[in-house]
């Protein structure tokens, strides 16, 4: 399974404009982008995780 | 990187999942996406609680100028394995545990807070549990679709009957497969997936 979420964030232009919508984000128009690829495998069990005491104490 | 922002969109993208297995839409018709989408957040809930999972997360951040937002200029590359069991992660190449809020680093001898050291903090503010993305995907999706299928369709049996008589038979048709939903989710929320990002350091280096 896969799973891709694109975080997309429009800029201003020189002029201090900005595009409304998804304008912001087409052609000729620069913005920011940030890709995160999931890829997940579920085809094996994962064993139960042995969590140290310390490293427990930290996550409560 | 400038921070300079004004519109944010986030959109999520789930390719290869069993959709149509598990609910076969009448013929013609598309399964219902957003009921698709609700099925497939259950089931990874409960087959990461049962038998969990495995992912590699691969993260790339710069500037674009297109509609197909291929990045031109990479500030950010990050790259994450974990195994997922339940509500716990674990990181083996790092020694990480993780929660969906809180973690666990081996430093030397010592168990360590995971957002003490600026890496920690990185990694716990840009690799999110795949369920959070689900999650808010199911909540908060203001538009929910199905993408074009990358995989041609599939070829079904169905029973026919004739009319008059008792005799049937089956003929062979093509099945589209739906496999790709897309999910858009509000600004608001994608703000606050900018300011995660923001505030995970890897935009100033740190």
């Amino acid at each position: 399974m896969k799973l891709e979420l694109l975080v997309l964030t429009g800029m201003r232009n020189q002029d201090g404009k900005t595009a409304k919508g998804e304008a912001a984000f087409s052609d000729g128009v620069e913005h920011v982008v940030f890709r995160y690829e999931y890829t997940i495998d579920t085809s094996e069990e994962i064993d139960q995780f042995r969590v140290p005491v310390a490293a427990r104490k930290l996550m409560k | 990187m400038k921070s300079i922002f004004s519109t944010t969109l986030v959109v999520l993208l789930l390719a290869g999942i069993g959709l149509q297995a598990a609910d076969p839409p009448s013929e013609g018709s598309a399964p219902d996406p957003i009921k698709e989408l609700r099925s497939v957040s259950k089931d990874f809930l409960r087959l990461s609680s049962k038998s969990g999972y495995s992912t590699r997360l691969v993260i790339a951040g710069g500037m674009a100028n297109s509609k197909d937002h291929k990045i031109i200029d990479q500030a950010v590359s990050e790259d994450y394995f974990g195994l997922v069991r339940g509500r716990l992660m674990h990181m083996p190449e790092q020694k990480i545990f993780r929660t969906l809020d809180k973690g666990a680093q081996l430093d030397g001898d010592l168990w360590r807070v995971l957002q003490s050291t600026a890496d920690g903090k990185k990694l716990d503010r840009l690799f999110s549990f795949p369920e959070r993305l689900l999650m808010d995907a199911t909540m908060k999706g203001k538009k929910v679709e199905w993408l074009e299928s990358t995989v041609g369709p599939r070829k079904v049996k169905r029973e026919t009957t004739r009319s008059g008589t008792a005799v049937g038979g089956s003929s062979e048709e093509e099945q589209k497969i739906y496999h790709r939903l897309r999910v858009t989710l509000p600004e608001k929320v994608a703000l606050q997936y900018f300011i995660e990002v923001q505030n995970s350091g890897c935009l100033s280096g740190g």
